[in-house]
């Protein structure tokens, strides 16, 4: 269990960038986080783990606090995260040692090693590149590593910070699906994003706005009750779809596909 | 005048990254060059700047061939204005207003009227003269990057290549930085030709489209005919379409209504489609 508890976070005094965040957020759910650039979506990731540190307030992890940083060591283990520029965390000039070097740090055992990074290689479709150089990769291909180095160190909690931004669709789209699996997999989501149609893929929307949690609840009911282009967001394809349609029965897994055979009934 | 790729290939490192392309850029529209990761869009970006040589073929930049070196490069290509991906990674003045008038310094102005062009466009780059005196990283990630875009804007260029501009902006931000681009564009009829992943984006803002593929050209077409009449073209060669495309087709098998359509925009598509399944008229708000 992840837990904001009456945060607040500054870089400058004058300058909140979170203000009072209270949430918990549940091992296994899928949460999106929106919120335009400078809504303090990033700065929420970096609490998350214990790059930064709460001003007011106290975030804890399985009741471990990034306050103390003893605390913080076992907090990482839980909660990974992947970075919207893959090449911010490539380090080492192999496939197979990008990943290893996760698992040194939380000091794995040798002789599993080589079975995680098989293991993780796989769920991301990247086996035949392990003696790939991470940098010649293409960019799908290198968040791929990414999300395989971090998934190696096993995390309860994933953190995608905007991770599809740099993708082609194609790209994107396999990402999704992988967090998808790892999510049935049972590996907590938080899914931070500009990407509307990419929030339809989660249970829970976290919306910030000017450093406050503006709203927490689910996909369908976010786009129904917010005026999102108050925002100066654009509402999903389908919730565009149904205003032409003039009709608010969204389907469940928001396939726009029902909405016409309905209409052509 | 225009810019035309007879044959031109492109080698980097013992490596094909361009093949034979045969491209030709008339100037005045907004031009945008798609394709899936690795197909070569940001190399054929750097050949129309003179900023990779071809390794076979020719370019020819508005009527002079484009040579080799530094000294077989013609005048105009110094007039095309580029626009890396993330450019805000590129700024390194102290000041916004340094920033702004490094690129004015290259075009040899003086002091004034750098400093007259600065305080006459900074409004209509969306920026105001707070900002001129405070060091870029003060800046908040959108503002940084029209400063980016200014940067390039304010020299004038009657050709800009822009290598996905709005990547990692908010809607919001993303939206108004490609208005602008494209009022500039259609107020001085310039040329634009524009990298993205975002196909609603190519849809709505393009005139033309090339279409990569592995490094060889796919098709150069009229964007409205690409996406209304041959959208086979973007599935065949990797490429996701726009949701409005996908719904125009899938109503059209659905009702056997032919909706011909002149321009391919949601706002069209929606209207056909409210019209096809035949919506409640004094419902449709």
């Amino acid at each position: 269990m992840l837990v904001f508890d009456q945060v607040d976070f500054y870089y400058r005094k004058d300058a909140p960038v979170l203000q009072e965040l209270q949430l918990t957020i549940r091992k296994g759910e899928y949460v999106a986080v929106i919120g335009p650039n400078g809504s303090g979506k990033s700065t929420m990731a970096k609490l998350m783990n214990g790059l930064v540190v709460p001003k007011k307030g106290e975030v804890t992890c399985f009741g471990k606090t990034t306050i103390k940083a003893t605390d913080v060591q076992q907090i990482r283990q839980h909660v990974g995260y992947v970075f919207q520029n893959p090449e911010d965390q490539f380090i080492t000039t192999s496939v197979f040692d990008e990943i290893i070097f996760g698992l040194e740090n939380i000091q794995c055992p040798k002789e599993e090693m080589e079975e995680r990074v098989r293991e993780v290689l796989s769920v991301v479709g990247m086996s035949a590149y392990a003696a790939h150089l991470p940098h010649q990769l293409s960019g799908g291909q290198k968040q791929k590593v990414a999300v395989a180095a971090v998934l190696a160190m096993r995390p309860d909690f994933v953190i995608f910070d905007e991770a599809t931004s740099m993708l082609d669709p194609a790209g994107r789209e396999a990402m999704l699906q992988i967090i998808d699996q790892m999510h049935a997999a049972g590996i907590t989501i938080i899914h931070m994003t500009h990407h509307m149609e990419e929030v339809l893929y989660a249970k829970r929307v976290l919306f910030l706005h000017e450093g406050y949690l503006k709203f927490d609840g689910s996909p369908l009911k976010f786009f129904s009750s917010v005026d999102i282009n108050r925002y100066g967001m654009k509402l999903p394809f389908i919730f565009r779809l149904a205003k032409t349609l003039q009709t608010e029965a969204i389907p469940v897994d928001f396939n726009w596909r029902k909405l016409v055979d309905a209409a052509c009934v | 005048m225009c810019l035309t790729l007879t044959d031109a290939s492109v080698e980097i490192e013992g490596r094909t990254v361009l093949q034979q392309l045969d491209v030709t850029i008339e100037l005045g529209n907004w031009v945008s060059v798609i394709g899936e990761t690795g197909a070569g869009k940001s190399t054929f970006l750097s050949v129309l700047k003179g900023l990779l040589p071809l390794s076979g073929g020719t370019y020819t930049c508005m009527g002079t061939k484009v040579g080799v070196n530094q000294k077989e490069m013609p005048v105009s290509i110094r007039d095309i204005g580029m626009v890396f991906q993330y450019p805000e990674k590129q700024l390194f003045q102290t000041t916004a207003y340094k920033e702004l008038a490094f690129g004015l310094k290259q075009k040899r102005l003086s002091k004034q009227e750098i400093n007259e062009t600065i305080r006459a466009s900074i409004q209509q780059f969306g920026l105001n003269e707070a900002i001129l005196k405070k060091s870029p990283f003060e800046l908040s990630g959108g503002q940084r990057r029209r400063l980016a875009l200014a940067s390039i804007l304010i020299t004038n260029p009657d050709i800009l290549l822009l290598d996905e501009p709005a990547v990692g902006l908010d809607p919001k931000a993303k939206k108004s930085i490609l208005q602008f681009m494209k009022q500039w564009q259609m107020k001085g009829e310039r040329t634009v030709v524009f990298i993205s992943h975002q196909m609603e984006d190519v849809m709505h803002y393009s005139e033309e489209v090339i279409v990569l593929h592995q490094g060889r050209m796919k098709t150069q077409m009229a964007s409205d005919t690409l996406f209304l009449h041959h959208p086979e073209l973007l599935h065949e060669n990797g490429l996701l379409l726009p949701e409005a495309i996908q719904l125009l087709h899938y109503v059209k098998q659905k009702t056997n209504n032919h909706m011909e359509l002149e321009t391919a925009s949601e706002t069209a598509i929606f209207s056909a489609v409210h019209d096809a399944l035949h919506v409640e008229e004094e419902e449709y708000g």
